[in-house]
This record gives structure tokens, C-alpha cells and sequence, in this order.
């Protein structure tokens, strides 16, 4: 079972608690989420390129001048 | 370090590794926090921090290097297996050099005032190769509330602070 460490200031005193089921779902639930956001990120990224690039391509740019241009 | 700074508690990680490294009940008698971490995870090395439990209201900006490249990036806070939250740093990686740890001193001021909570870090890696990370992170948790606790995580899915991983929280007062 995972665990995480709680340190109370007020005492000094360090627990180490395993996560609950809800925690632990949470969790997961989370990560999925972060999947999900990152692909649709790398997604976007990915048409926001071709679409420069078919830009670059009208204009008869190389993708090193295009690159130039933009840099 | 300065005799104002004064260590409020520190927490060294056991055998087995933790998900998440968390300081409660942190007293509000002082101007302004500091976290030390030495750290490694079993995994990326991204260090996450979480205020008062809060999965929202976070942004960032990042500047970082590899050893042979640079970055920056700026988000509405970072979605990683924790949810929400301040990208943190980054600590050691499982791919790192065996046995070596992250550093990353983490600033948090005006830590019990009543405007937006604000936070930087530097932190870098260990690695006897070209790669190795190096970053810088500013951000702010738009939230009024006083931070009575800091939380840190590891940013993978199921991520750990492997054993021997430590953090030390700072109060500093400002005489």
C-alpha cells in the first residue's frame, strides 16, 4: 500500500499514513487526467506545426527558412 | 545561513519510498518560508507542491536546461498524477547517476498575509552525464488563505521519494 509522510510542525512528529482507497483513486483519476490534457497538448502542438509548415509550403519556404523566419 | 533562519522540521524518507512528503500546522510566526530538498524519485524527478491541500488556482512559469538545450514554458499549474499544483523543481531520477540526489530550495514569502500566495524555486539535478537537469520555477496559488501546510510530490503516476530522500522546512523572520 503506498504511503505518504506527515510531519505535524506543531509537534514535530512524523507519521507515515498509507493512502486511502479514495486517495488512491483520486490519484489515479488525476494521472489520467494529466494523460489525457498532455495528449491533446502534443496534439494542438503537432497540427499548429503542419499548419505553418503548409503555410511555409504555400510561400515556397524551406522548413529552415520558415524556421529562420520565426526565430 | 543566516540566524534567521530557523528549521522548523525536517523529514527524512524510510525504506520503501513515500508518494508524497507533507509539512501540517505550520506555525505563523514567521516572515517567510524556505524548503530544502535533497531529493530522488523512481521516476522523472519532477517535484510537485501542493498549499493547503488545494488542487486549484495555481500558475507557473519554468526555465530550464538539460546539459545541451534550454526550455521555458509557462502553464495554469501543473497536472501531474497529484493533480494540480506548483511544479516544485526537479529532484533526482531514476535514470540519474545510482545514489545521487536532487537538490531544490523552494521560497515562499509573506507566507500568512491575506493577498495571493507567490513561490520560486532552483533545484538540479546529479548526473555523470551531459544530461542533466537544471531548473527555475516562479509561481502563484491565487488564494488569499495563509498556508499552514506544504505538501510535495512526485510528479509521475504511483511516483515515490525513494529512501533517504530528505526536506527541511525554514521559518525566516525578517530581524
Amino acid at each position: 500500500m503506498p504511503t505518504k509522510l506527515v510531519v505535524d510542525c506543531s509537534t514535530g512528529v512524523t507519521t507515515e499514513v498509507e493512502l486511502t482507497a479514495e486517495e488512491i483513486a483520486q490519484m489515479e483519476a488525476d494521472a489520467e487526467a494529466a494523460a489525457q490534457a498532455k495528449a491533446e497538448e502534443e496534439a494542438a502542438a503537432a497540427a499548429k506545426q503542419a499548419e505553418k509548415e503548409a503555410i511555409a509550403a504555400r510561400l515556397g519556404l524551406s522548413a529552415e527558412e520558415l524556421s529562420t523566419l520565426l526565430s | 545561513m543566516a540566524t534567521t533562519y530557523k528549521a522548523i522540521a525536517t523529514v527524512t524518507v524510510g525504506s520503501g519510498g513515500v508518494t508524497s512528503i507533507s509539512f501540517s500546522n505550520i506555525p505563523q510566526t514567521y516572515t517567510d518560508l524556505v524548503i530544502l530538498v535533497s531529493g530522488r524519485t523512481d521516476g522523472s524527478g519532477n517535484m510537485c507542491m501542493q498549499i493547503n491541500g488545494s488542487t486549484t488556482s495555481y500558475s507557473q512559469i519554468r526555465l530550464g536546461g538539460t546539459g545541451s538545450s534550454v526550455y521555458t514554458n509557462t502553464s495554469t499549474g501543473q497536472s501531474g498524477a497529484s493533480g494540480n499544483s506548483f511544479l516544485a523543481g526537479i529532484s533526482g531520477a531514476s535514470s540519474n547517476t545510482a545514489n545521487t540526489f536532487g537538490n531544490a530550495q523552494i521560497y515562499i514569502p509573506n507566507y500568512t498575509g491575506d493577498r495571493y500566495k507567490v513561490g520560486s524555486s532552483e533545484s538540479n539535478q546529479e548526473n555523470n552525464a551531459t544530461t542533466a537537469y537544471m531548473e527555475l520555477f516562479a509561481g502563484v496559488w491565487s488564494n488569499t488563505s495563509p498556508v499552514t501546510s506544504i505538501t510535495l510530490l512526485t510528479y509521475d503516476t504511483g511516483g515515490k521519494f525513494v529512501q533517504y530522500s530528505t526536506a527541511t522546512l525554514y521559518g525566516i523572520k525578517n530581524t
